[in-house]
């Protein structure tokens, strides 16, 4: 009893690079200090500290065999917006990794629909890495990804290496002069390919209102339910299933998920708004 | 009848023994401060209430999941972050709750089971069996009481060292756990043999308690999980969100709540700071909001199906326990007169 | 780092909020420690040049008052309304006026207000996590629970068990449920919560047959109550 290690005390870490993604985003590798080794599923969140502003949930969005860890941050409040202010060698904190992530086991050998918006793409990014690192064992592989503008798309120039190994499609909501790709809602790129509904596993990640229209189209598809996977966002304090505030209908998303099932969720009315009526 | 070992206390004994266990433990008791009876650490035996009709407003989840609790504390020193847990000020702590009633022995069971789960919250847990608990069985009931329903009093299952029942010049005592046979045995003054009546008498007791309750017709608890899950889409939800007020006096009230928020705080020079946490209320719009403006509990009727469903179904799943110890503190206080008995009333007939 | 410059500036009101802010005493020399106080009547400081930050509490009652806090404004990074006076115009207070007509406008009708801190006076921890929030580049965030959850935190009686008018199922808490621990009810001085019930109080109050004055009623019921609420 006395000897329980603390799970709310976060291991220290050292910000060994920053890259700057787009106006508002930027990716931080990250050394645990002590710690050789940071393993997780692709799809897993980490909580991280910011001494003196806090702690914030973040998608683990580096690859599975490198020794550090990559998240990828846009500033939208406090400790976003102090981690903005932090530099290479600043120390910061970590626990994790948290949840549940893609449901690898179930994707060898078969077929992988991605579909990210916006910043959606950073839990999907370590799966990316995660299927190129080990091509052979996965089907037909699509990646459908939409960003609000071309200066908003994440990892543009990882684009190349990862055409070579997936049917990589882009979108935006708003072009600009230099833009010749699609403009519009992740959706329409669900014209552009033709899957094969039965061996296809769907995975999606994106604000709540992207995976409910995509959901949408997947079904009109054919995707049966059990095939559709996404990855929620709720709010986030503890990691570890007692703070409580990031259920959905009775539903630990820091545990459970945040990867669920289509099958398991398209009931609650709070995992994907309009998506029909939340049961107990 | 109870299976449990009996003992006699004479009640001009009870300070006699508080008073030796204050020489290990820490006591806590329902206290008079300013007016109100409130659940606290006591210096002198003779601070004890005699008054065993009164109820703390606060349960005692407070004394294992404080209002505002610090995690740890940290020390920024030029580019290095000196952690100090406070855990071990947790740990050392030896306390004896006296006075708590069966409804609020069940809650901090239910708040056992649910803080071991995965890696086990260990302010909580290790609260929990540093404390020896002292039950007291109620000589009345208040107008909200409805423990026999939800089968968590007025006298507990288990989940006490002690649980003293209230009969003309002594206790009857039920030794509930070992620690309590211990204390029992090292007492062996105070603790006098029961006689072969007590049992009986503790049985009566209970039934007096429960003729005197308003509490609605009991029923099988999966029954009642069924019911819930019948009426999610039921109308009468409305009516009760047109009343609520949205105040989250229920939440932080309840025996059983444990949602809490954490920030950190920090001095003016950005050097020593602390992750804190505080209770929180998913009646509260704030509950659920993130970064990105996104509130998924916004009608006020999901975020009263909330708190009610957690009770009553979503803890089912969780932990295989409802989560309603049938107190009624939650309408006790609430301003909109939302009597939970109502609600179940409704659920079972729907 | 750059110490934030500050100005404290008074409108029409009681100055109750500077007393506020000068209570903390030695909290607020540590205050000082860490930005440059440049202007502040009652001190006697005056500087009438840039500020990064200007707490303005009192309400507009002149003509001269409005130009006044234009130029404020004109000259300030931040500007922070302090107090029910600055920024509903006494809406709480003025029952003391009864009918009366003085002039005492919100100073958000004459300039954009960046932040306010609510409440008759303002709550002085409230007012020390918002330095600390500004010193440290953080965005100021107000307490999202209501007066009443923080008086059942106190363990309190409710006053509305006991036959008496409280506001603080519909107000917003931060204040610690100051009033009803000294035993009066809360009279609304820090506006409404995030997501309030007033058809419904009004409801609760009549069925605990508490009476509630006109005036009040009034403002409950007529548009505006509440606004001005922090971004
Ligand atoms: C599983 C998971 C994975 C995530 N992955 C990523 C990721 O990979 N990258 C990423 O950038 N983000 C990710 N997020 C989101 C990220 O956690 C949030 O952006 C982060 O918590 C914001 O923290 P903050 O302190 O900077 O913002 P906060 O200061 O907490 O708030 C941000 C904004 O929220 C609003 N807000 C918050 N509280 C209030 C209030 N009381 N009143 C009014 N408005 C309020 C404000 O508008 C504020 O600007 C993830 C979230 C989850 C749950
Ligand atoms: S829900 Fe109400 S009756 Fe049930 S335990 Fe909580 S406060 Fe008591
Ligand atoms: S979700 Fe609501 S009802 Fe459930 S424990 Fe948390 S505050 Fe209480
Ligand atoms: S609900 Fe009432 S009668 Fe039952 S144990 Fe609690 S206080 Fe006693
Ligand atoms: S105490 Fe009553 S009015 Fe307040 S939030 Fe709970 S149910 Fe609603
Ligand atoms: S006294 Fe006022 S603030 Fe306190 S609980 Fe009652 S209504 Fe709420
Ligand atoms: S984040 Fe605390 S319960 Fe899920």
């Amino acid at each position: 009893m006395v000897s329980m290690k603390n799970p709310y005390i976060p291991t220290k870490a050292i910000i060994t690079h920053i890259r700057n993604e787009t106006p508002d985003t930027k990716t931080f590798r990250i050394r645990i200090l002590d710690q050789n080794e940071f393993s997780f599923t692709p799809g897993q969140f980490i909580q991280l500290s910011v001494f003196g502003f806090g702690e914030a949930p973040f998608s683990i969005a580096g690859s599975t065999n490198e020794k550090e860890l990559e998240i990828t941050v846009r500033r939208i409040g406090t400790v976003t917006g102090a981690l903005f202010r932090k530099n290479v060698g600043d120390i910061v904190g970590v626990r994790g990794p948290f949840g549940k992530g893609w449901p690898i086991g179930l994707m060898l050998r078969r077929n992988i629909l991605i579909i990210a918006g916006g910043l959606g793409l950073a839990p999907l990014r370590s799966l990316v890495h995660y299927i190129i690192l080990n091509r052979e064992e996965f089907g037909k592989v699509y990646l459908l990804y939409g960003a609000r503008t071309p200066a908003d798309l994440l990892y543009k120039d990882e684009f190349n290496t990862w055409s070579r190994y997936i049917d990589l499609h882009l979108t935006v909501d708003k072009g600009d002069n230099y833009w010749k790709g699609r403009v519009g809602l992740v959706t329409i790129l669900l014209d552009d390919v033709s899957v094969d509904t039965e061996d296809t596993i769907a995975l999606q990640c994106g604000p709540p209102i992207m995976m409910h229209f995509v959901s949408k189209k997947l079904k009109s598809l054919g995707f049966p339910d059990e095939n559709i996977y996404l990855s929620l966002e709720r709010l986030m304090k503890c990691g570890m299933g007692f703070c409580g505030r990031c259920t959905v209908s009775g539903r630990y998303v820091c545990i459970e998920g945040p990867v669920f099932c289509y099958a398991d969720i398209k009931s609650f009315i709070e995992a994907i708004p309009e998506a029909g009526v939340e049961h107990a | 009848m109870i299976k449990k070992a009996l003992r006699r206390i004479y009640k001009d004994k009870l300070r006699l023994l508080m008073g030796r266990l204050s020489e290990e433990y820490n006591i806590f008791s329902p206290k008079l401060v300013e007016g109100r009876i409130i659940f606290d650490r006591i210096d002198d035996v003779s601070e004890i209430i005699n008054e065993y009709h009164t109820r703390p407003v606060l349960p005692v989840k407070k004394l294992f999941l404080p209002q505002r609790e610090t995690l740890f504390e940290y020390e920024i020193v030029d580019n290095d972050v000196i952690i100090s847990d406070k855990l071990d000020l947790v740990a050392r702590e030896k306390r004896c709750i006296f006075g708590v009633r069966a409804c609020d022995i069940a809650s901090l069971q239910i708040l056992r089971r649910f803080f071991s789960r995965g890696p086990g919250d260990p302010y909580v847990i290790g609260r929990l069996s540093n404390s020896m608990i002292i039950g007291i069985m109620c000589n009345s009931v208040f107008p909200s009481c409805f423990c026999h329903f939800t089968d968590s009093g007025p006298l507990p299952k288990d989940g006490f060292d002690l649980f003293l029942v209230d009969v003309d010049d002594y206790f009857i005592a039920i030794i509930g756990s070992e620690r309590g046979n211990q204390i029992a045995s090292k007492n062996e003054d105070i603790f006098l043999d029961a006689n072969k009546d007590d049992a009986l008498a503790i049985d009566n007791k209970v039934k007096e308690i429960v003729s005197l309750m308003k509490s609605p017709p009991v029923v099988d608890q999966m029954v009642l999980y069924d019911a819930f899950v019948r009426s999610f889409n039921l109308d009468f939800w409305e009516d009760y969100a047109k009343k609520c007020l949205s105040c989250g006096k229920c939440n932080f009230n309840c025996p059983t709540c444990y949602c809490f928020d954490i920030f950190d705080e920090v001095d003016l020079d950005l050097r020593k700071g602390r992750r804190v946490r505080v209770w929180d209320s998913c009646h509260f719009l704030s509950f659920t909001r993130v970064a990105s403006g996104e509130i998924f509990r916004r009608n006020r009727s999901s975020r009263l199906k909330q708190r009610v469903y957690h009770k009553f179904v979503y803890s089912v799943n969780d932990i295989g326990l409802i989560s309603c110890v049938g107190c009624g503190r939650c309408f006790e206080v609430c301003p909109a007169s939302i009597d939970l008995r109502d609600i179940i009333t409704k659920v079972l007939c729907g | 780092m750059h110490k934030l410059k500050v100005g404290i500036y008074s409108l029409s009101s009681c100055e109750g909020c500077i007393v506020q802010i000068l209570n903390l005493e030695e909290r607020l020399l540590e205050v000082l420690n860490h930005v440059d106080l440049v202007e502040c009547r009652v001190l006697g400081l005056k500087h009438d040049d840039e500020v990064d930050v200007a707490f303005v509490e009192g309400f507009v009652s002149s003509d001269e008052e409005a130009t006044k806090i234009k130029e404020i404004r004109g000259r300030s990074r931040i500007l922070i309304a302090l107090g029910d006076c600055a920024y509903s115009g006494m809406r709480f207070v003025a029952k003391d006026f009864g009918t009366s007509t003085i002039r005492a406008d919100p100073i958000n009708m004459y300039v954009n207000v960046d932040y306010h801190l609510r409440g008759c006076p303002i709550d002085s921890e409230e007012f020390l996590s918002l330095i600390s929030d500004l010193i440290h580049g953080k965005k100021f965030k107000e307490s999202s629970k209501t007066v009443c959850s923080e008086c059942i935190l106190l363990e309190n009686k409710c006053l509305l068990d006991k036959g008496f008018l409280c506001l603080g199922p519909i107000t917003r808490g931060g204040c610690n449920a100051i009033c009803i621990a000294n035993n009066k009810g809360c009279f609304g001085c820090r506006g409404l919560g995030d997501d309030v019930n007033i058809s419904a109080f009004i409801e609760s109050l009549k069925s605990k047959g508490i009476s509630i004055p006109s005036y009040l009623l009034g403002l409950l019921k007529g548009p505006g109550y509440g606004s001005s609420q922090n971004s």
